[in-house]
C-alpha cells in the first residue's frame, strides 16, 4: 500500500510469508557420490529437477570438511538451484557468503549435544555442607560431590548432587542424587515427605497421600534394577 | 543505634500492614521514636490503617527523587508522640523506587529514630526486595495455611540472599509472627498449628495474633488494633512487641480456653 503522505512512491516492500522449500540433507562430503545419486534421481523424476530451489543442509556432516563450491556445482548440473545453507560450521557459512548463498542456523539443539558429550565427574570433590534450612525457591547443587544438608529441605526447594544427597532433617522438597548419572548414588533423610526424588535420572513424584507411614522415619532412596527403592 | 525492621510475608492479605501499624504504635507507646515506611507503591494502605490518609501530601517517591524534603513527607501520628509515617505514592509504580534513593532516606531516618519499620508489599518483586534490602531484622508474617507458609519460606530465603546484610556476609535476624490464628480450628486440624509452622520455617516465633473481629474493626476505623487494649488481638500485639524488645512472655491465645490455659502454654515451649 502506498503511503499518501510521502511524495515519492516507495521502491519496494517487504512481505512475510511461508514457502515450502526442499531441503537437501547431505550425508557424505564425497561429491562424486552425490553426483551419482542425484543424476539417478533426475532420471526418475526429471520434472522435479528443473530450476528447483533447494536448501543445503550440512547438519549430518559436522565432523568432516566439505567443499561447498563443488557441492553447489553438482546441484546446478542436476537442475537444482541452492539458495541457502543450513549448518553450524563456520567454514561452510563463510563459503556460502562468498558464493552468495543465504545461511540458516542448524535445527538440532547444539546445547543438548554438548551436555551429553561432557564427561561425567572424573573425580569426587569434597562433600558440600549446607547449614540451616534450604527454603522454597532455593536450589543447592553439589557439583561432582556429595551434598549434606544440616537442616530441612522445604517444599519448593531443590537439592542436587552428582553424588549422594543427605538431609539431616525433613525432606519436603526435591532431592536429586547422581545428577550426572551415578547409579550408585542415594538420597538419605531423617523424615521423608519429598515432592520428588531422583537417582541418576530415574525419578518419582509423591502425592501427599502416599507417605503417611514414612513421614517420621529415616528413609534411604536408591536405584535397584533401574527403579527407585525406598527403604 | 536505630534498628531497621522489615515486615514482610511474600503472600498478600496476611496482615503485614495491620501488623506494621500495631507494632509501630506499640513501640511508640513504650517511648521509642518510631517511623513506619510504606513500600507498597501504587497500593498505598498503611496511611488508611493509621488513620492519616487525609494528611498525605508528599510521599516516599517525592523524597527519593528530591521533590520534597523528608520533613515535609513525614506525617506525625495524631495519637502518639514519637510516631511518624512515610506514605507510599499511590500514583506511581514500584519501578520508581531506587536502591540509592531508599538508602538515603533510611540513612536520614536513622539519625532521628530508634525504629524504622518497613511495610513490604506482597510478592517478591522490586518493591518487596527494596523494602527488605536495608533491614537489620525482619518480622515474617504468616497465616496458618500452607500457601502462606510456603511464601514465607521463600521470603526468608530472600532475606538470606538479597539484603545488604547478606551481601556483606551478615544475617538478617528473622522472627515469625503468626496472624489470624484460631485455636479451635487448629484443634480440628482445619488449620496448621503454631508448632507445625515453626518447624517448617525454622525461625523463632515472636507472636501469635488470634483471629479477631477487633482487627477488621480497627483497620476500618483507622486506629491500630493495639490501641484496643481490651481486645485479644490488641493484647497479642502488645505481647509481640514486648517479646520483640527482648522480654520473656508466654504465648497467649494459642490454646482453647477450656484446656487449663497456663499449663498448656508452658507445656510445649521451654
Amino acid at each position: 500500500m502506498r503511503s499518501d503522505y510521502s511524495e515519492q512512491q516507495s521502491a519496494l516492500q517487504f512481505k512475510g510469508g511461508n514457502l515450502t522449500i526442499t531441503t537437501l540433507e547431505l550425508l557424505t562430503p564425497d561429491c562424486a557420490q552425490i553426483e551419482q545419486e542425484l543424476s539417478r534421481q533426475t532420471q526418475k523424476a526429471p520434472a522435479f529437477f528443473c530450476q528447483t530451489p533447494v536448501l543445503l543442509s550440512f547438519e549430518q556432516l559436522e565432523e568432516v570438511s566439505v567443499a561447498l563450491e563443488m557441492v553447489v556445482d553438482v546441484c546446478k548440473r542436476n537442475g537444482l538451484i541452492p539458495i541457502a545453507v543450513r549448518c553450524s560450521q563456520d567454514m561452510i557459512k563463510k563459503s556460502a557468503w562468498a558464493l552468495g548463498l543465504g545461511w540458516f542456523p542448524p535445527l538440532t539443539e547444539h546445547r543438548l549435544k554438548e551436555v551429553k558429550k561432557k564427561p561425567s565427574c572424573p573425580q569426587r570433590l569434597p562433600t558440600r555442607f549446607v547449614k540451616g534450612a534450604v527454603r522454597s525457591g532455593q536450589q543447592v547443587y553439589a557439583s561432582c560431590a556429595d551434598l549434606v544438608v544440616i537442616g530441612s529441605v522445604n517444599e519448593g526447594a531443590e537439592v542436587i548432587a552428582d553424588g549422594n544427597v543427605q538431609v539431616w532433617g525433613a525432606l519436603r522438597g526435591r532431592a536429586i542424587a547422581g545428577a550426572q548419572g551415578d547409579v550408585e548414588a542415594r538420597v538419605l533423610c531423617q523424615q521423608f515427605s519429598a515432592e520428588l526424588v531422583s537417582v541418576a535420572g530415574v525419578f518419582q513424584v509423591f502425592d501427599t497421600c502416599e507417605f503417611p507411614a514414612t513421614r517420621d522415619l529415616p528413609v534411604e532412596v536408591r536405584l535397584e534394577n533401574d527403579s527407585l527403592v525406598l527403604i | 543505634m536505630a534498628r531497621v525492621v522489615v515486615v514482610t510475608s511474600g503472600k498478600g492479605g496476611v496482615g503485614k500492614t495491620t501488623s506494621c501499624a500495631s507494632i509501630g504504635t506499640a513501640l511508640a507507646m513504650q517511648g521509642y521514636r518510631t517511623v513506619l515506611i510504606d513500600f507498597d507503591v501504587g497500593l498505598r494502605n498503611l496511611d488508611l490503617v493509621m488513620g492519616c490518609e487525609r494528611r498525605v501530601v508528599y510521599d516516599l517517591i517525592n523524597v527519593t527523587t528530591g521533590e520534597a524534603k523528608l520533613s515535609q513527607a513525614l506525617i506525625k501520628d495524631k495519637r502518639l508522640d514519637g510516631l511518624y509515617m512515610l506514605p507510599a505514592s499511590q500514583t506511581r509504580d514500584k519501578d520508581a523506587l531506587t536502591y540509592e534513593g531508599v538508602g538515603e532516606v533510611i540513612d536520614a531516618l536513622k539519625e532521628e529514630f530508634d525504629f524504622i519499620i518497613c511495610d513490604s508489599p506482597a510478592g517478591i518483586e522490586r518493591g518487596a526486595i527494596l523494602a527488605m534490602y536495608y533491614a537489620d531484622e525482619a518480622i515474617v508474617v504468616s497465616n496458618p495455611e500452607v500457601s502462606s507458609v510456603r511464601d514465607s519460606d521463600r521470603i526468608i530465603g530472600l532475606l538470606d540472599s538479597k539484603t545488604r546484610r547478606a551481601e556483606e556476609g551478615e544475617t538478617v535476624k528473622a522472627q515469625l509472627l503468626i496472624t489470624r490464628y484460631d485455636p479451635e480450628r487448629v484443634e480440628h486440624s482445619d488449620m496448621m498449628s503454631m508448632q507445625d509452622i515453626e518447624e517448617i520455617l525454622a525461625i523463632p516465633v515472636v507472636g501469635v495474633i488470634p483471629e479477631s473481629p477487633a482487627v477488621l474493626r480497627a483497620s476500618n476505623q483507622g486506629i491500630p488494633v493495639v490501641h484496643d487494649t481490651p481486645s485479644d488481638a490488641g493484647q497479642a500485639y502488645s505481647d509481640t512487641v514486648a517479646r520483640f524488645l527482648g522480654e520473656e512472655k508466654p504465648m497467649r491465645f494459642v490454646e482453647l480456653e477450656r484446656k487449663g490455659l497456663f499449663s498448656r502454654m508452658f507445656g510445649g515451649r521451654r
